[in-house]
């Protein structure tokens, strides 16, 4: 009887000792100190964004007072991103007596640790990327459907910049890990570096690149859902492809790979494209960086570790797009460029052919 | 442990907490068993401690019960199913092995049926702080087995021991994609000593229980934007990253211990009391991720404590039953990683109740009852910055009778009415009335008595039209 007892006794202690005692800290209470910094000089008058993907808390925005400190109070502890986008006045780098207003971007990953107050830095570069040619649009997630329809992904470039600039005999890319790794490589029409310059795109043009150039929404939808791409400016075309569809009246990229069989279809909701100059079409050993004009990584999930260098996008844009929801990753303004996609682009609910979202 | 507001409610609507391991047994004085079967108020029932069965059913017994019901729920909290229908077989057998052992078995088959559930992945969304929801309205079915076994056995003349075990598995699916399917396994085991002095008068039992549930669900996307979400509370939610599955782990693991004392006849006169108290915990992971690779999401635990006592009078022709439940309940939560206080809700409830049996002629006994709840509530959500804080009272009166019309055929009726105080899960409404009422017949055949009852309930708000109504029928066997 008293060995029972014990034994009831012991077990209830161990299942006792198995719990947990309550945090002392609250949630919603966490106050976030953030310096914003450009070339290591503090900077006042910033307006900071700070956004959670934790949770449905809505956008907060505040600005750097003259110690170029933002603080952000009473908020719940989470990982928040923080984006700035803004101009500023600095001494001109040419003569320190003068002032440039120059654009600055940053962004940067909080992740609070244990304590009621956190501090971090968040360090902006300028931005101003040379204006030319962009990747504009990537829609790729597919239409509403549920029979795996995808096959109506395209690409929209843009012309950012003040010439008329020619896509003879540039490369489109589909990458893999790193520059190193090239999975895709097809050619626009033409030879390179104004060998011929044949296939141009005007100041402010949008050219549209079709995995397929015809109409999805009446040869497969019947009017519903898809898009119409049969007047599409190229279609990428893999002549080792039996059944690739070929629009005859749209000029084709080609594929250059040997022995690669298959259309250019990229990953619904994530992947890397690129466009370079065509310089270097030598895809063993990857692309040479300083031929490459615009380069893309995209991904729907927030774990998705980079795969592109930082030199080409220190962002990631689409997270958070569902495959075949019609969705389509549009730059947030025609051939807006800041080197990161996080900021540059955003989810548009559907895609806009040859033209820009409002 | 149910909060005692819901108890009124479940009047009404049927949860269907069938596969919720909860902390301690339910008390319910007003159970129609202690009324229609040769039962009587036991320890065993309001405790639990399987040590004392023996003591309170003396009887072998075989009982099989089917029930169907449907609960119209046209007034119902926003994650609610709009309709219910539950079928339940239930089948139970008790044996006296010779005088010293009693082994108790049965299995139970439940069907659930929740129609145009509003957006939750969930049986009961409210059960939960960390909720799983799509975007889509569905229809989901619960079903699956549930089977237990008790043994109870004297030690000597004055100590017994007893253990019971339980298992279930329950499965269920949502109709629509996200075609979120449920899979739960829920297991407790208790283990209880009993003492018995020599005149049988007194008894004082010590149970344990110890309890865990595995639930696990995957939400299948398809082609529609069906987004899932974790809640945190019920404000915050957690938006789940599009994926092909989303699975989501809630792991509950627990323990409670009780103490019980009855005594039979205080100083020889007819009276009698029973005093138990209760403690127990559960805690509770959640996580989420893929299939494959799920992470923590978050955390929540539940300190509570049950203290009840219940003076009784008990002669020929009267019984008389008055009670006290005093229950507190500490439940707290914390986000996966930080170690910060997500949230809090602190109950504390107070229930007073009566019971009156009556045998008025040969052929007439008559039953009135009260009970009154007060729950003091404290609900703060710290990340969301929502805090209610409210004391909300029910009542619930209850009158009815036996008429055996001969020695073989019974008649039973039942009515009630009360009014209840609903929480902040109810926006609109301050007070629900419930009404309702239950016709019985039974009778002794030969080998078996058969019972057949059928209900009726209604719950209306007090400002608004709708209003619930359920229907119910149970038909059992008992030899």
């Amino acid at each position: 009887m008293v060995k029972n007892i014990f034994m009831i006794g012991l077990v209830a202690f161990f299942l006792m000792d198995c719990y947990k005692d309550a945090p002392s800290i609250h949630d919603g209470e966490l106050t976030l100190e953030l310096y914003v910094k450009y070339e290591n000089d503090l900077i006042a008058g910033v307006p900071v964004f700070l956004m959670t993907s934790e949770y449905n808390l809505p956008m907060l925005v505040d600005t750097t007072d003259e110690n170029g400190q933002v603080v952000f109070e009473k908020i719940p502890y989470a990982i928040y991103e923080t984006n700035i986008n803004t101009e500023v006045i600095v001494p001109s780098f040419l003569n320190p007596e003068a002032w440039d207003t120059i654009m600055v971007t940053g962004s940067s990953s909080v992740e609070p640790v244990e304590g009621r107050t956190f501090t971090d830095t968040v360090f902006t570069i300028a931005s101003g990327t040379a204006p030319g040619i962009k990747i504009n649009e990537i829609y790729s997630a597919g239409p509403p459907n549920n029979f795996f329809y995808f096959y109506d992904q395209y690409f929209e470039l843009y012309n950012s910049s003040q010439d008329t600039l020619y896509l003879d005999g540039m490369i489109f890319c589909r990458m893999g890990a790193f520059l190193a790794n090239v999975t895709y490589i097809f050619q626009f029409p033409g030879e390179p570096l104004g060998g011929t310059q044949d296939y141009p795109i005007y100041p402010g043009e949008f050219k549209v690149l079709a995995s397929d150039a015809f109409n999805h929404k009446d040869e497969i939808f019947s009017g519903s859902a898809s898009i119409d791409l049969s007047q599409a400016d190229f279609e990428f075309k893999n002549s080792a492809m039996l059944n690739d569809p070929d629009n005859p009246d749209v000029p084709n990229l080609e594929n250059l790979e040997v022995g690669f069989r298959l259309d250019f279809l990229v990953g619904l909701t994530g992947d890397c494209v690129l466009i370079a100059d065509g310089s270097d079409v030598d895809y063993t050993d990857g692309i040479d960086i300083e031929s490459v004009i615009d380069c893309v990584e995209w991904s729907a999930t927030p774990e998705h570790v980079k795969e592109i260098e930082d030199a080409l996008d220190r962002g990631i844009g689409g997270i958070g797009q569902s495959k075949y929801s019609g969705t389509s990753l549009e730059r947030i303004a025609a051939g807006f460029d800041t080197n990161n996609s996080s900021i540059d682009f955003v989810i548009i609910p559907e895609p806009t052919i040859g033209y820009q979202h409002e | 442990m149910k909060q005692r507001t819901i108890i009124f409610l479940s009047l009404i609507f049927n949860f269907a907490f069938g596969y919720e391991t909860r902390l301690f047994q339910e008390i319910d004085f007003f159970s129609e068993k202690y009324q229609k079967y040769d039962v009587g108020y036991n320890l065993f029932d309001f405790s639990g401690n399987p040590a004392l069965m023996k003591s309170a059913y003396q009887k072998n017994i075989d009982l099989y019960q089917f029930s169907g019901g449907k609960n119209i729920n046209s007034y119902h909290r926003y994650y609610d199913s709009e309709r219910t229908e539950n079928l339940e077989l239930n089948l139970n057998w008790v044996r006296q092995l010779g005088t010293k052992s009693l082994l108790a078995t049965g299995v139970r088959y439940q069907h659930s049926y929740l129609i145009n559930v509003e957006r939750s992945l969930e049986k009961n969304y409210y059960d939960h702080y960390f909720g799983f929801t799509d975007t889509t309205n569905g229809d989901i079915t619960y079903q699956g087995p549930r089977l237990f076994i008790l043994y109870n056995r004297n030690i000597n003349e004055n100590l017994l021991w007893g253990l019971e075990i339980n298992y279930g598995v329950e499965r269920g699916l949502k109709d629509i994609y996200t075609e979120c399917e449920t899979i739960m396994r829920d297991m407790d085991a208790s283990l209880g000593l009993g003492y018995f002095s020599d005149d049988k008068n007194t008894i004082i039992g010590l149970s344990a229980r110890y309890f865990n549930r595995q639930a696990k669900y995957e939400a299948v996307k398809y082609y529609l934007d069906a987004v899932v979400k974790t809640w945190m509370g019920y404000h915050l939610y957690m938006p789940e990253v599009p994926r092909s599955t989303n699975r989501k782990n809630d792991d509950r693991e627990g323990y409670d211990l009780g103490i019980q004392i009855e005594q039979k006849q205080l100083l020889g006169t007819n009276f009698g009391i029973r005093l138990s108290g209760n403690f127990g915990e559960h805690k509770n992971d959640i996580e989420v991720g893929s299939p494959s690779n799920t992470k923590a999401r978050g955390y929540w635990q539940r300190q509570a404590s049950q203290y009840f006592a219940n003076l009784f009078y008990k002669s020929d022709k009267i019984e008389g039953h008055f009670y006290f439940i005093h229950l507190s309940r500490w439940d707290w939560a914390k986000p996966k990683t930080y170690e910060v206080l997500a949230l809090e809700n602190e109950v504390k409830e107070i229930r007073l109740g009566g019971i009156l049996n009556l045998q008025m002629t040969e052929k007439i006994t008559a039953m009135g009852g009260f009970e009154f709840v007060s729950e003091n509530r404290s609900y703060d959500e710290y990340a969301a910055n929502y805090k209610f804080s409210n004391t909300m009272n029910s009542s619930l009166l209850t009158l009815g009778g036996l008429f055996a019309l001969n020695p073989i055929t019974v008649f039973s009726v039942r009515g009630h009415y009360g009014i209840s105080e609903p929480d902040f899960h109810w926006p609109d409404t301050d007070r629900f009335a419930i009404m309702g009422g239950k016709f019985g017949v039974s009778r002794q055949f030969v080998y078996v008595k058969l019972d057949i009852d059928l209900n009726y309930s209604l719950l209306k708000p007090n400002n608004s039209d709708k209003q619930n109504e359920v229907f119910g029928i149970n038909i059992t066997f008992q030899r």
